[in-house]
C-alpha cells in the first residue's frame, strides 16, 4: 500500500483507529487537592432524560452532550474539601461547547461537646473521634469533627440518664429532652454526644417524638468502634426505621457501609448519595444538623433516605446508592 | 412461616448462635443455604447498633425464641464471631496510629491492648443486653426467671459480665413488672 493509500485510509476510520473528537460539555472544578480525584454529580438532562451523571474528576471533565432543561444542579465530594453543592447550576444548552465552573471551600470544622458521663469511656470516646473522623474523611463527608470533652460530676448525671429510658417495648429511647437542653451539660446548635453507663450500644435522638433533637446522640457500653459514626449519620439526616436510613440488606450497600443497622465493627463506607443527603438534608426532624447548626447554608432539600430514583418528577435527589 | 417453625429451624441453641454469627461475620454465598426468617431476625437483633434496630421482628416469635435468647444471655457471642471482632480492631488500631502519624489530633487515647480487648468486651456486652432486652420484651416467665438467674450467678462469679451490663438487666428488668 502506497503512504497516500494509507493516509486516506486512516482518515477514514480516524486517525491511528481513535474516533473523531467529540464535542463536549466540560466542568471545570477548583481547588481540588493534587492527586484527588473528587466525585462529581450533575443532575441533568441528557438524550435519555433528567438523571444524575455520577463519575469522578481530577479537575476539568467532559461531561457529555447535556441538553437544556430540567433543573440542574451539582454536587462535588472532594478530599479534604466541603461538599460542593450548586443548586440551581447554570443552564446547560443543547450544544456541545458549554462549560460550567466551580470552586471547593474548605472542609468545615464541626464542633462537637463530649459529655463524659461514664469515666471509664473516656478513652474510647476519644478513640471513637479518631475513628469517626477517618471514616468521615475516607469517605469525602467534607467535615471533620472538632471535639471538645467534658467530665460530668457523678451527682450530675442524672439529668443525662433520665434522657435515655426502657421503654415499654425493651429498647431503650430518648425522652425529657427539653430537660436535658435545659441543663449545663447541653450546648445548642452544636452535637452533644454523651458516653453514658448503661451498656447499650447508641442512640440519636432526632426522630424522637414529639421533641426529637438530632444534636443529642448517646453512646453506651455496648457500642463498637463504627456506633459513633453510624449515630452521628442519623443525625446528619440518614434517620433510622421508617425513614430508611438502615441499609441492612439492601442492593448496592456492602456489610461496611457505616449504615448498616446490625452491623459490625468493621462499618467504614457511605455511599456518594448518603454523603450528598447527610450535606442536604431536610426534614421534619431538623434536617442534617451540618444546616441546622449553621455550619451549612440551607436551605435544606428533601432527599429522604428512601426517596425513589430521579425522573423527571423527582430530580432533586441523586439514588441513595449512587457512587461513581 | 409459622413460629412453631422456629424451634425446627434453631432448636440446638448453639447452631442458632452459630448461625447468628455466621449470618454477621462470614455472610452466606448464594449456593449456601440462607439463614431462616426467624434466625436472621434474632442475628440482626443481637448485633444491632441503634435501638431503633427491628425488635418486634424477633420478639413476635415470642416463647419460641425464649431457648435461645437464654442461650445468648448465658453464653455471649461465639468464639469464631469474637475472634473475627479481635481481628477486625487490631486492624482498625493500626489504621488509627497510620492516620495519628498525620493528623496527630486523632492521636488515640488507649493503647493497643486497651483498644482490642475493648471492642471484644463491648461486643460481649452487647450480645447479652441485647438477648435481654428481647427477653424482657417477651416477658413470659421462663424469660424473667433466666434473667433473675443470670444476675444472681453475676452475683456469685462476677466475672461472667460486666457491671454495666449487670445495671443494664437490672433496669430492664425493673422496668417491666409482670
Amino acid at each position: 500500500m502506497s503512504l497516500k493509500r494509507l493516509s486516506r485510509a486512516l482518515l477514514a476510520v480516524g486517525v491511528a483507529g481513535s474516533a473523531p473528537p467529540v464535542a463536549a460539555d466540560k466542568l471545570k472544578i477548583e481547588g481540588i487537592t493534587g492527586g484527588d480525584q473528587a466525585i462529581v454529580m450533575i443532575n441533568a438532562r441528557t438524550a435519555a432524560g433528567c438523571e444524575v451523571q455520577v463519575s469522578r474528576s481530577a479537575g476539568m471533565s467532559e461531561v457529555g452532550n447535556l441538553l437544556a432543561g430540567c433543573k440542574p444542579w451539582i454536587a462535588v465530594l472532594a478530599a479534604n474539601k466541603a461538599v460542593l453543592f450548586k443548586a440551581p447550576a447554570n443552564q446547560w444548552t443543547d450544544g456541545a461547547d458549554d462549560e460550567d465552573s466551580v470552586t471547593l471551600k474548605p472542609i468545615i470544622d464541626v464542633p462537637v461537646r463530649v459529655w463524659i458521663a461514664n469515666p471509664k469511656a473516656a478513652k474510647k470516646a476519644r478513640d471513637d473521634m479518631a475513628r469517626a473522623n477517618l471514616t468521615y474523611e475516607q469517605n469525602k463527608v467534607g467535615i471533620q469533627f472538632v471535639p471538645k470533652y467534658e467530665d460530668v460530676p457523678a451527682d450530675s448525671v442524672g439529668v443525662i440518664d433520665d434522657a435515655i429510658v426502657v421503654a415499654t417495648d425493651g429498647t431503650f429511647k430518648c425522652r425529657k429532652l427539653p430537660e436535658l437542653q435545659r441543663s449545663a451539660f447541653y450546648v445548642a446548635k452544636t452535637l452533644n454526644i454523651y458516653y453514658i453507663k448503661e451498656a447499650i450500644t447508641g442512640q440519636n435522638c432526632a426522630i424522637t417524638q414529639p421533641e426529637g433533637d438530632g444534636n443529642i446522640t448517646f453512646i453506651g457500653g455496648g457500642a463498637n468502634r463504627a456506633t459513633l459514626a453510624h449515630e452521628l449519620g442519623h443525625a446528619f439526616g440518614l434517620r433510622p426505621m421508617d425513614a430508611g436510613g438502615h441499609t441492612d440488606g439492601l442492593p448496592g450497600f456492602g456489610s461496611t457501609n457505616v449504615m448498616v443497622g446490625n452491623g459490625t465493627a468493621a462499618r467504614k463506607r457511605f455511599t456518594a448519595g448518603q454523603v450528598f443527603r447527610m450535606n442536604t438534608h431536610a426534614d421534619q426532624w431538623g434536617g442534617t444538623m451540618l444546616i441546622e447548626n449553621g455550619l451549612r447554608p440551607g436551605p435544606g432539600r428533601k432527599c429522604p433516605p428512601d426517596s425513589p430514583p430521579p425522573s423527571p418528577s423527582n430530580e432533586q435527589c441523586p439514588p441513595l446508592d449512587a457512587d461513581p | 412461616m409459622e413460629p412453631t417453625r422456629f424451634s425446627v429451624l434453631v432448636r440446638n441453641p448453639v447452631v442458632a448462635l452459630a448461625l447468628a454469627s455466621a449470618a454477621v461475620f462470614w455472610p452466606l454465598t448464594p449456593s449456601q443455604a440462607q439463614p431462616s426468617e426467624a434466625s436472621q431476625a434474632l442475628a440482626q437483633w443481637l448485633t444491632s447498633d441503634c435501638e431503633d434496630g427491628d425488635l418486634k421482628a424477633l420478639t413476635r416469635w415470642r416463647e419460641a425464641a425464649v431457648s435461645d435468647l437464654i442461650a445468648a444471655l448465658n453464653k455471649g457471642p461465639a468464639f469464631e464471631g469474637r475472634e473475627r471482632v479481635r481481628q477486625l480492631a487490631e486492624e482498625s488500631y493500626d489504621e488509627l496510629v497510620e492516620q495519628a502519624a498525620r493528623k496527630p489530633e486523632w492521636q488515640l487515647a488507649s493503647n493497643r491492648e486497651e483498644y482490642v480487648n475493648r471492642d471484644v468486651d463491648n461486643f460481649d456486652a452487647q450480645f447479652r443486653v441485647r438477648a435481654a432486652q428481647a427477653l424482657i420484651a417477651i416477658n413470659t416467665p421462663e424469660a424473667r426467671k433466666a434473667l433473675e438467674s443470670f444476675l444472681s450467678q453475676i452475683q456469685r462469679d462476677g466475672a461472667q459480665a460486666r457491671e454495666d451490663v449487670r445495671m443494664t438487666i437490672l433496669a430492664l428488668l425493673n422496668s417491666k413488672p409482670q
